[in-house]
């Protein structure tokens, strides 16, 4: 597995506050990280300086295996960064505006014309090309900055809460927006409040609480860790009968941490630490006990829960 | 070496495209540059009223090179106003206004070397400056009609505007980067331009109470006034133009004008200006750039230092702390063209017809 973005003791420090503290991140290539956590954990102070806009305090960066502390240009083409707050040259028409970007990273002029208006295209854009920047919703400006970031064609894209402010449709339209740059497998760093859409966009996140990582990884791994395994559902024939057979059957097994005995109607809950295997062997040591299992599956993580649970609400 | 030039110039033409097209896009730009030919052109309509007036007076109006060079001299010095008032207009947003409309960050993020971004946008202002000068070029050369002054004259003068415009745009660009406020920068620039133009006539003239003497010039050298009066022509020693300018016109050899050792020292200003600027505009890494910048001030002046060294003669120095009283230039001098008289005629002796 190569890594996008590795982080070793990333320390952000101003003044007395420390904004980020020891922060040791690992971000395969290819994935869409999602940066989760409350206003002021860090996030962005984190995105700026992978960004290298950014001095740490402390600490290593990698990208790409390129060392942005020894080497901080480096970042400048290795990286696309969209900052959460941002505004756009409103004197400008559209194409310009991505001409300017493309002229900044040193474009030929005939491949500027060709990024130009393929970028339009992807952000759908193309028809606002002579329109003035000034005219652009607020959607489509947050549409035309993720084309800017696009210009060099980077390998890592760094996107500070990239659908906050958007009305509905807007936010639905970046997200299908991401989804693309996720099959042009790009490593996408992206941080957001709105856990649902992350959720469905990320395959890796990272938890981040008053400049320290929490927890990272798979939205799988987060979870296990969040509740110490994960969580299996386990529905019965006939419960009100069967429910005590499978409830004596699990806590003694080897791998379950806990059992749910609140949980409602014909469902059990337990929390599984263990593989695959493991779980498919409890699975079969259920049947093979008489317990009739109409469906046996892992939970489906909710990242707003893990989110509330791994945090303490300490900053906001 | 090389790779760091061609990144500076690599960042300087996209930053300064991008600016030239918001700057003359629209009708503000078109604007302002009527109503300053208007403001040029009225006053030297005033400065041309004034001289007609006092003709019957001043017996100097009789001469029309009098009359062109007044009037080119006046407005030569309503244009270093008014570039001195919109030069920190113009670059006072440069850097700040990419803070408030929250520009920055997108733009440091691309490679463009900082010290590129901000000569970009100081070309944009330059440009526009240009294009303001240039513009009123036309408009001067009516005074070639009335004679006393030369092309030369208005070569060195445009080009004297242009490194005056050049300075106060790198300064003012300096505090842009510096305060990330345009309000304050504005404010802080013109409080410096007021001081500017102010402090060495004061000391000038100050100098002069206290040691009841005429003061040497070196009180003058920093004024953008000064420096623009003496670089005309002389034609006539007495005017308030030699007073404030206290230099001598090229081509006089009894001493260096005053506009020589101003540009001199507004390279050595402006310098500094534009590497604290970059400095300022760099978002990250600038404790690991300062030793850089520094080298490369230290080179800048050690050139600038060889350059007063080759250029300058010990005389030019001495006469800089020297009083003195201006000198007219000869050639130029006005002087009543010698009466031819008549020699009287031969009495021619009487004929008698003996």
């Amino acid at each position: 597995m190569s890594v996008a973005i590795r982080t070793r003791q990333l320390t952000k420090r101003f003044g007395k506050l420390v904004a980020v503290s020891d922060l040791d991140l690992t971000i395969p290539t290819g994935s869409i990280f999602g940066f989760i956590g409350p206003n002021g954990a860090g996030k962005t102070t984190t995105l700026r300086m992978l960004a290298g806009l950014l001095d740490p305090t402390e600490g290593e960066i990698e990208l790409a295996g390129e060392s942005i502390t020894r080497n901080p240009d480096a970042a400048r083409w290795l990286v696309g960064y969209m900052p959460d707050f941002f505004g756009v040259y409103e004197d400008m028409k559209v194409w310009e505006y991505l001409d300017f970007f493309a002229r900044c990273y040193r474009l030929s002029p005939q491949r500027r014309r060709r990024v130009v208006n393929e970028l339009l295209e992807l952000v759908d854009l193309a028809h606002k090309r002579d329109d003035f920047v000034e005219h652009l919703s607020r959607g489509m400006r947050q549409r035309l900055c993720l084309a800017h970031v696009l210009v060099h064609d980077p390998p890592i894209l760094l996107l500070d809460e990239p659908a906050s402010g958007l009305d509905p449709r807007a936010r639905v339209e970046m997200r299908e927006l991401l989804k693309e740059l996720g099959k042009l497998k790009k490593t996408i760093v992206i941080s957001s409040h709105i856990l649902s859409e992350l959720a469905e966009l990320c395959d890796t996140v990272g938890i981040i609480e008053k400049g320290r990582l929490v927890a990272a990884g798979t939205v799988e791994e987060v979870a296990a860790l969040a509740r110490g395994g994960r969580v299996v559902r386990v529905r019965l024939l006939d419960a009100s009968t069967t429910r005590p057979a499978a409830l004596q059957l699990l806590k003694p097994y080897q791998g379950v941490v806990e059992v749910f005995e609140d949980s409602e109607g014909d469902v059990v809950e337990f929390v599984f630490d263990g593989d695959d295997v493991a779980l498919a062997a409890l699975l079969r040591h259920l049947v093979t006990h008489n317990v009739p299992v109409i469906s046996f599956s892992s939970e489906h993580t909710d990242l707003e829960d893990l989110f509330l649970r791994l945090t303490k609400g300490e900053v906001q | 070496m090389r790779g760091r030039v061609g990144a500076l110039l690599d960042a300087f033409l996209p930053v300064l495209v991008k600016e030239m097209r918001g700057r003359m896009r629209g009708a503000r730009a078109f604007g302002i540059l009527t109503v300053a030919l208007l403001g040029f052109s009225s006053f030297s309509a005033l400065v041309y009223a004034i001289l007609v007036n006092t003709s019957t007076w001043d017996p100097r109006t009789a001469s029309s090179a009098y009359i062109g060079q007044s009037l080119f001299r006046s407005l030569m010095l309503f244009e270093t106003f008014t570039l001195l008032l919109i030069v920190p207009g113009l670059a006072a947003g440069a850097i700040s206004q990419e803070h408030e409309s929250r520009t920055y960050e997108m733009l440091v993020a691309t490679p463009l070397p900082a010290a590129g971004i901000v000569l970009g946008k100081m070309g944009a202002t330059l440009s526009y400056v240009l294009l303001l000068l240039i513009a009123t070029v036309p408009f001067t050369s009516l005074f070639f009609v009335f004679g006393g002054i030369t092309i030369s004259d208005v070569v060195t003068v445009l080009a004297l505007l242009m490194a005056i415009a050049a300075t106060f745009a790198a300064i003012t660009m300096f505090f842009s980067a510096l305060l990330k406020r345009t309000v304050r920068a504005v404010v802080l620039s013109y409080v410096l331009v007021a001081a500017w133009i102010g402090l060495p006539f004061f000391g000038f003239i100050a100098h002069g109470i206290l040691r009841n003497d005429v003061p040497p010039r070196f009180w003058l050298v920093p004024s953008p006034l000064s420096a623009v009066s003496s670089a005309f022509s002389v034609l006539s020693p007495e005017s308030f133009f030699t007073a404030i300018g206290q230099g001598v016109a090229p081509g006089a050899v009894t001493m260096r004008p005053t506009w020589h050792f101003t540009l001199l020292l507004y390279a050595f200003l402006a310098l500094p200006a534009v590497i604290g600027a970059a400095h300022f505009v760099r978002p990250a890494g600038r404790r690991r750039a300062l030793r850089r910048e520094l080298a490369a001030l230290a080179l800048g002046w050690g050139l600038l230092f060889v350059v007063a060294l080759v250029t300058f003669r010990p005389e030019d120095w001495r006469g800089l702390f020297v009083a003195r009283q201006p000198q007219p230039v000869q050639h130029l001098e006005i002087r009543e063209a010698p009466v031819e008289v008549a020699p009287p005629p031969t009495p021619v002796p009487e004929r008698t017809d003996d």
